[in-house]
């Protein structure tokens, strides 16, 4: 019997690995797509009740794919101590969070007479589990959101309804609304806390040296949820929430989100007619931590803005 | 054992299959050689498509509100399909190689090397995506 010749034994090593490496690749990508597009929610485990804030439960439909949400309207308190709605802000936390992310920055903010909508975006807290776009779907959330605002029973019906609504992103969060705002005039002001500008170079600074998993996650991703997360760039749109103000925050230590990602937003926001963009570099801070590092200049610098931007008086009012 | 059990059998097949075949002969036994070692690769990608189609029904028939289950289809889909694109790959690169083996000992050389040729393309086109993936992500 003649032997194996080397040329097929070298072949079958080559199917072999060929084989076995295309496998693992395949079993990579669809492994880490599971994992970015969706993870079992974090439990809520404060309410507004713990800084002594008075608030209720409101659920309502997103936009367009009408998925269950939640939330808590938290009137802003006013200095004689009534309660008021007039300004409300819509706070979206960040990835793989909750809406109590950020309850003490809610909790001076509403100190200060202004209210806050804190919701629970898809597939976080007590929301409806559904895949993660990278702010593109929970763009939906926050027109849902606005929408409940304007025309939807609204827990303190005493208070009326908000006549000036702004917006307040974290991280994702931040990308969602700025997607949000660039369709809906009715959010007249937004701030954003360190927001990628587009999610593919975000994607390829987080994979780091396993970027090579980066085309077979996006295309089983994109099998999932539907989206290309490829194409979910915010430096795209943020130019059209012109001539309404965007106050973009970053961390400068944010090894995340890196700071350059906020002077590409920050550079095509003033691209466009009337931009009214304000930049705060805050030193020293990791990702999404700046709240945490300069609480007061942050609650203070928010307050301004939204106070500022959110005038009632020059508002005209929106629930029609 | 094996080797002596299949003596006589490569023998048989001496006597009954001519080494130098007729032209139509050769043609027949190339489009055999062909659709052997593509094997691998044409039912990688049947699986695939039943892959593709299966998660677009999933995604068709169970609605957002759902996503728990449909996810869940998701990831049973996946693993039904990586595993059986495991196992067919497997089954059907050892079953050509055994096949370009026996070609070769009845002394069809040619054809048994046009298959070898044909599975290390299949190797190739394999790993392209992999290599793809290291200069466009």
């Amino acid at each position: 019997m003649a032997k194996t010749p080397r040329s097929q034994q070298i072949i079958t090593g080559f199917l072999i690995i060929s084989g076995l490496l295309a496998f693992l690749y395949v079993s990579v990508s669809i492994t880490v797509a599971l994992v970015i597009t969706y993870r079992p929610p974090k439990p809520i485990t404060r309410t507004p009740s713990s800084p002594g804030l008075v608030y209720r439960d409101v659920t309502f439909l997103s936009r367009e794919d009408h998925l269950l949400l939640r939330g808590w309207l938290i009137p802003g308190i006013l200095p004689n101590g009534h309660l008021t709605v007039e300004r409300t802000v819509i706070q979206v936390h960040g990835e793989n969070s909750n809406r109590a992310m950020v309850l003490n920055i809610d909790a001076a903010l509403a100190r200060q007479g202004i209210a806050v909508l804190a919701i629970d975006s898809r597939g976080n807290g007590e929301s409806a589990p559904a895949p993660s776009g990278g702010g593109y779907f929970e763009q939906c959330d926050i027109l849902g959101a606005v929408d409940f605002l304007r025309s939807g029973s609204l827990p303190y019906p005493e208070l009326g309804r908000p006549k000036a609504i702004g917006g307040w992103g974290i991280s994702v969060g931040g990308d969602a609304l700025i997607y949000a705002a660039a369709q809906e005039p009715a959010i007249k002001a937004i701030v954003v806390d360190s927001p990628y500008a587009t999610l593919g170079e975000y994607m390829e600074h987080a994979f780091g040296p396993y970027f090579i998993f980066i085309p077979g996650t996006r295309f089983t991703s994109m099998m999932l949820s539907g989206i290309d997360y490829g194409s979910v760039r915010p430096v795209d749109v943020i130019a059209k929430i012109a001539p309404r103000p965007v106050f973009l925050i970053q961390g400068a230590a944010d090894t995340d989100v890196l700071p350059s990602n906020m002077v590409e937003l920050a550079t095509a926001a003033e691209a466009a007619p009337g931009a009214h963009v304000q930049t705060w570099l805050v030193p020293h801070a990791h990702h999404i931590q700046a709240f945490n590092l300069v609480r007061n200049t942050y609650v203070d610098r928010m307050v301004t803005f939204f106070k500022t931007e959110l005038s009632t008086e020059s508002s005209t009012a929106i629930a029609k | 054992m094996k080797r002596l059990k299949s003596e006589p059998e490569n023998k048989q097949s001496n006597t009954t299959l001519p080494i130098t075949g007729t032209k139509n002969e050769d043609r027949r036994s190339i489009w055999y050689i062909l659709l052997l070692s593509l094997a691998p690769l044409y039912l990688l990608a049947m699986i695939g498509a039943i892959v593709l189609a299966l998660v677009m029904l999933d995604r068709h028939f169970i609605s957002l509100t759902n996503f728990l289950l449909q996810q869940k289809i998701f990831i049973l889909i996946m693993i039904l399909g990586v595993i059986s694109a495991i196992i067919v790959y497997a089954i059907s690169v050892r079953y050509a190689l055994k096949k370009i083996e026996v070609l070769r000992q009845i002394g069809h050389t040619w054809q048994a090397n046009v298959g070898l040729i044909v599975l290390a393309m299949v190797a190739s086109i394999l790993i392209l995506p992999v290599i793809l993936a290291l200069f466009f992500h």
